[in-house]
């Protein structure tokens, strides 16, 4: 049987400090207790505290996580491309030096 | 009068109105001002006329942390102190280098710059030096200034020696070396001055002033300290701690236009961001300094730059034809972060010739130092390219992830001589050894003057805000 699941809102996951606007670093260690979970024999997400997650939350979660890298790392490349400029054997360049 | 204490330790006057520890710039401007208003003082130096081994000696110590000079040879002790060797910049600080600065919360003074302002005439003339230039914007949009500085001629001990000699009021013992401050828990009751052949003799005055440098004035309060049994510092002063230094590194090498290389007044251009640059960026002082380089070297550079980027190479090279453009090299001199891990012990295992421990110095530079020094360089480059003043080459280190190299490989100074914090300046005894008057908290008769009060460093010289400091010391201690 597969473990009951309460599925509360999203923000309910974050530890009190983050909802009240802590920097993200300040809060990790909580967080880090969050997502420390096991997979029981029901396949049931477990934490250490022996709160149950779904699966769907943990993959929403997953989701939101690569989505928020993907998009920082894509930001990252159109900043450098916007500014044009690029770094070759120490000599700060820009389209259209070479 | 000038007095050897090794020939004669009956000649030393015992009591006087002030005793002031150590004749460099501190303490010499300090004594000699307090004998131009009619004050009797005896002025103490560990040294003699000149620079002499078994001095020289009681300077060395450890250095743990980041690579960093010998002790030893980081500064001079006999009369003039490290005047006696220094380069000779001055340069103020500036107004925001006394301000708090978001994200930089123990990199702040508890006065501001109008409390030296009224002192900077007569220190310029002590120091024989005209007024540096104004910094002069030259980019407000990049927030890109440029800085002026005078170069000073003068050694202490030279100068003011025969000033010394026939001074009616100061008496300068050499060889006389502080040793012992006896204290009865409120006020500082004598001095015990030590000669070479092991006679003391006890100085008593109505204050005292320990302006022996940026390292000795942290040892010699922790030495005397402990002998007092912790009655000479509070408990809760952060004695020794938040060390500073000038990081000070070749950066790279650069074409740019002859406007940015030829400055007024000196053979180097400093280039520094302007206050609101530096709060945007949430960075500390960094002073860039471009000096022009032989056209050889230019024309070797133009050569790099034509295989690397041809386009702008060619356009190099057509400027540096025309004269228009040099080669130049960089260099940065930033504000490290006063950080409390920073500090300045006593060795538990040496000791110099007067059972003194020898100085423990830890020091390290940390990312937040080193990102000072990027975001300076990266606004700079920004400047210099969207305003089409040529192309700056930076070596790899500076904008990798490895932090700064080690300076014995690169050839580098690494770090700039100026010692900087240990007693530093503040408000509350929580946050400060010294008040805003460099009284030490909890002691009515003590003094320190010198670049160990600094709480913070900005990134300029600091031996101008030194003799400030100490004539406004004079002119608070001349009424006590």
């Amino acid at each position: 049987m597969i473990g009951r699941v309460s599925s509360g809102p999203y923000w309910k996951l974050a530890p009190p400090a983050a909802r009240f606007g802590m920097p993200i670093w300040q809060t990790l260690g909580d967080r880090m207790k969050i997502i420390q979970f096991s997979v029981n024999a029901h396949g049931t997400f477990m934490s250490k505290e022996g709160k149950m997650f779904s699966r769907r939350t943990f993959l929403i979660g997953f989701f939101v996580l690569t989505q928020i890298g993907l998009l920082n790392s894509i930001h990252n490349i159109f900043r450098n491309k916007r500014s044009g400029k690029f770094m070759k054997q120490g000599w700060v360049l820009q389209e259209g030096d070479i | 009068m000038l007095i050897d204490f090794n020939l004669s330790i009956t000649s030393l006057p015992k009591i006087a109105d002030f005793c002031v520890v150590g004749s460099g710039p501190a303490g010499m401007t300090l004594a000699l001002e307090l004998g131009d208003y009619g004050r009797s003082v005896i002025l103490l130096e560990g040294g003699g006329l000149n620079e002499r081994t078994d001095s020289q000696e009681i300077y060395k110590g450890d250095v743990i942390g980041d690579p960093y000079f010998e002790l030893d040879n980081a500064r001079l002790r006999y009369l003039g102190g490290t005047s006696g060797h220094w380069g000779g910049w001055c340069l103020p600080l500036g107004e925001m280098d006394f301000q708090k600065k978001e994200g930089f919360e123990d990199a702040h003074w508890p006065i501001e710059k109008r409390d030296l302002d009224p002192f900077l005439e007569k220190a310029l003339s002590i120091l024989d030096i005209p007024k540096p230039a104004d910094d002069s914007v030259l980019d407000r949009e990049f927030g890109i200034k440029e800085i002026g500085v005078s170069i000073s001629p003068v050694s202490f001990g030279e100068k003011y020696r025969e000033r010394l000699n026939s001074s009616k009021n100061v008496t300068c013992v050499t060889n006389a070396n502080l040793t012992n401050l006896k204290t009865n828990g409120q006020r500082i009751m004598s001095a015990k001055a030590t000669n070479f052949a092991g006679q003391s003799a006890d100085i008593k005055a109505k204050h005292f002033v320990l302006a022996m440098g940026g390292i000795e004035n942290s040892r010699m309060l922790l030495w005397c300290n402990h002998q007092a049994n912790g009655k000479i510092a509070d408990p809760r002063a952060p004695l020794g701690r938040y060390w500073m230094e000038h990081p000070s590194f070749r950066v790279g090498e650069a074409l740019v236009d002859l406007k940015l290389t030829q400055p007024v007044q000196h053979p180097k251009r400093l280039v520094a961001l302007t206050d609101a640059a530096r709060r945007k960026l949430s960075a500390l002082d960094c002073t860039i300094i471009l000096r022009e380089i032989p056209s050889g070297d230019s024309k070797a550079l133009v050569r790099e730059l034509l295989c690397v980027a041809p386009k702008v190479g060619a356009w190099a090279a057509s400027l540096v034809g025309q004269k228009l453009v040099c080669g130049a090299r960089l260099a940065a001199t930033w504000e490290q972060e006063p950080i409390w891990n920073n500090h300045l012990k006593l060795s538990e295992t040496k000791r110099d010739r007067f059972g003194i421990p020898l100085t423990e110095l830890h020091w390290k530079r940390t990312h937040r130092d080193f990102a000072t020094l990027q975001k300076s360089l990266s606004l700079f480059n920004d400047y210099v390219m969207a305003r089409n003043l040529g192309r700056i080459k930076y070596f790899d280190w500076v904008f990798g992830s490895d932090g700064l190299p080690d300076f014995r490989v690169t050839g580098d100074e690494g770090a700039s001589y100026h010692h900087m914090g240990g007693t530093r300046m503040a408000n509350s005894v929580k946050n400060g050894v010294v008040d805003s008057n460099c009284r030490v908290f909890g002691q009515d008769n003590l003094y320190v003057a010198g670049s160990s009060v600094f709480p913070s460093g900005g990134a300029v010289n600091p031996t101008l805000t030194i003799v400030q400091l100490s004539l406004r010391l004079a002119e608070h201690l001349r009424h006590a």
